[in-house]
């Protein structure tokens, strides 16, 4: 992964040319200004517009050498292991406005921590100490002596 | 000056330093939530206590707000956000204690130097800034995104994408010519906006997380370089020793931080992206004190910030950024007329507001710059994977903490999982936040100069100041260039 990945490059190129076609088609449904002229449309198609260029510009240039040092591969697990992990920690995230109602601020937010624990292979002792005790310093740093109220 | 000199304005000055340190470390906490939570006990306080403690927070929370960058990548302010790539390297690199030193003494350089200027000129520059039109300020948006997709060091395609996403990230909400809702989905939470300081907490705190359970082995603890060094000489001794050297480096930068931070709604978090945009365009690639350079850059400019937004504030009664507005209030509260007036009527209170900045700059930023920094080594030993199931924890209760709203969790996680997918694609994260920040300013100060010219777009160029600022931009531009082309023909590094 690291390094030139024509196929990489493309496909962020491709993706960039999409998104901008989609902000020009959402900005169509914005109004004008009195005068006719364009208002609340004119900054997204700028935008939008420099985004086609940009990505077009990554589209075509995807077969020239790259020099940048990109994000190093998934380890022994590999790539699907990576997802899996990645995809298990946002759920967890996307579950939390739930799981606070249901359980608790503390528990929750230990539970997410010590997830992140032990995918990362912690022990599971040292993990959950660590989880446990790093939310309830934060959950009191930010109640009682900084007065951030949760 | 009596009253600051007094054992409350001591201690006042003491524990807001305090205070400001903690909040500037802690990701989703800011300088501006610090000073208004504050804002209840200081209306009880005499304003010769209650003000002082107040520039302590801001300047110093400012400066702490590299902690996060220097421990777990994940800048405490905007400002931070400009060199965070840089603090996170150098303090691998060279340590923490070192790195933290650097960023505190070229803090505390800028905090003096915009205090003097402060003295000797506030009136006269804030005439200066009060002549700053729509026109002006349009340019000033133009030169710091300009400035941002050069100063990426790598493709400026990309830097370019990283930028127009954090400007259509800045345009969700109600739009500022019309009132009309854009991009919000729906969601009435997303009509006011995407929160920076919560989308900056997903792009480099969650990312990273995100990043290590991506490769799977986060089982390593950081070597640091300075273990065997004395702190005290790593902290004071060799950032001092090298901040001679870049002497007018940080005498730049700290002339950039004051130009752009007293121009009402810049600030701190432009002033430092500026500033450390034009001194990673200049530099030479492969310089070995390149990260160096830019932490000095971005630290002295931003608390020249802190010092000159008082300048509008305190002459003309118009807030520079946050935090005089909320001082602004204050005064207000307390019978006290900002302008020209104020520096007669209460001489008292305007000496020991120069005072406190001094102070501030002098003693407080060595003091708890150094007291944070040896927390951050320790910090930055323990075991990665505990350090991130910390960080995750973290970046949740910061994130939850702007509002109190679960859906900042959900923007948190999401713009985590979009910063790792643009890690993989090889595009900046920085130049997200800067497009975010400048967004605003830039839309708006466009669409209210084209309507005042009624769509005459070379009206853009008839103000002196905008031709300057123009003028500007197209330095940086050439520069820009002549730095790529550079980096492009320069020999491969040694394998």
């Amino acid at each position: 992964m690291p390094g030139h990945s024509p196929v990489k490059q493309l496909t962020a190129g491709v993706a960039v040319v999409l998104l901008s076609l989609l902000v020009w088609l959402e900005s169509r449904g914005f109004p004008e200004l009195p005068d006719g002229h364009p208002g609340p449309a004119l900054f997204p198609r700028v935008i939008a517009i420099g985004l086609f260029l940009s990505g077009a510009y990554l589209t075509v240039s995807a077969l020239l050498p790259e020099r940048e040092p990109a994000l190093e591969p998934a380890g022994r697990t590999g790539v699907a292991g990576g997802v899996a992990r990645i995809a298990v920690v946002t759920l967890a995230l996307a579950a939390y406005p739930f799981a606070s109602d249901l359980l608790g601020f503390i528990p929750t937010i230990s539970a997410i921590s010590l997830l992140v624990a032990l995918l990362l292979k912690a022990r599971p002792l040292q993990g959950a100490l660590t989880a446990v005790g790093g939310t309830l310093v934060i959950y009191l740093l930010f109640t009682r002596v900084l007065g951030v109220p949760l | 000056v009596t009253g600051l000199l007094s054992w409350q304005g001591l201690v006042a000055l003491f524990l807001g330093g305090l205070y400001g340190s903690l909040f500037g470390a802690i990701p989703g906490l800011s300088a501006t939530l610090a000073v208004a939570l504050f804002v209840p006990l200081a209306f009880f306080l005499d304003p010769v206590v209650a003000l002082p403690a107040i520039i302590a927070i801001s300047s110093v929370s400012i400066f702490a707000g590299d902690v996060g960058s220097t421990v777990a990548r994940i800048p405490g302010t905007p400002a931070s956000a400009a060199y965070v790539e840089e603090m996170y390297e150098l303090a691998r690199r060279k340590g923490p204690v070192y790195t933290l030193g650097l960023s505190a003494m070229g803090s505390a350089v800028g905090g003096v130097i915009g205090t003097l200027l402060l003295i000797v000129a506030a009136t006269g520059i804030a005439t200066i800034a009060a002549g700053f039109s729509s026109f002006e300020y349009f340019w000033v948006a133009i030169l710091g995104l300009t400035a941002g997709i050069f100063a990426s060091g790598g493709s400026a395609a990309k830097a370019s994408v990283s930028l127009l996403l954090g400007l259509l990230f800045s345009t969700v909400g109600i739009d500022p010519t019309l009132g009309f809702p854009r991009f919000h989905f729906g969601s009435p939470t997303l009509l006011g906006g995407l929160n920076y300081v919560v989308a900056m907490i997903g792009l480099f705190g969650f990312s990273e997380v995100l990043t290590h359970l991506y490769r799977g082995h986060a089982q390593e603890r950081v070597e640091l370089a300075d273990s065997s060094e004395h702190p005290l000489r790593g902290f004071y001794v060799r950032p001092l020793v090298l901040m001679l050297r870049h002497r007018w480096l940080v005498l730049r930068s700290a002339m950039v931080g004051l130009f752009v931070g007293f121009l009402p709604g810049a600030g701190a978090d432009v002033a430092s992206w500026v500033s450390t945009s034009l001194q990673k365009i200049k530099q030479h690639a492969g310089a070995e004190t390149r990260s160096e350079e830019a932490v000095l850059a971005g630290a002295s400019s931003n608390n020249a910030a802190v010092a000159s937004a008082w300048i509008p504030a305190l002459s003309l009664g118009l807030p520079g950024d946050t935090v005089t507005a909320i001082v602004l209030s204050i005064f207000m509260m307390k019978g006290i007329t900002p302008g020209p007036l104020l520096f007669q009527n209460e001489i008292e209170l305007v000496w020991a507001l120069y005072a406190t900045f001094l102070i501030s700059s002098l003693v407080l930023l060595p003091l708890f710059g150094y007291t944070t920094a040896r927390v951050a080594a320790h910090a930055i030993r323990a075991p990665l994977n505990l350090l991130l199931c910390v960080i995750a924890a973290l970046c949740v209760v910061g994130a939850y903490s702007m509002n109190n709203n679960p859906f900042d969790v959900w923007i948190m996680a999401a713009m985590g999982l979009f910063a790792f997918i643009l890690r993989i694609g090889g595009f900046p994260l920085a130049q997200v936040v800067l497009g975010m920040v400048l967004g605003p300013i830039l839309e708006q100060n466009f669409m209210v100069s084209v309507i005042i010219a009624h769509w005459d777009f070379m009206a853009f160029f008839r103000r002196p100041v905008a031709l300057l600022l123009m003028v500007a931009t197209a330095v940086v531009v050439l520069l820009g260039i002549r730095s790529t082309v550079r980096r492009v023909i320069a020999p491969a590094p040694p394998p």
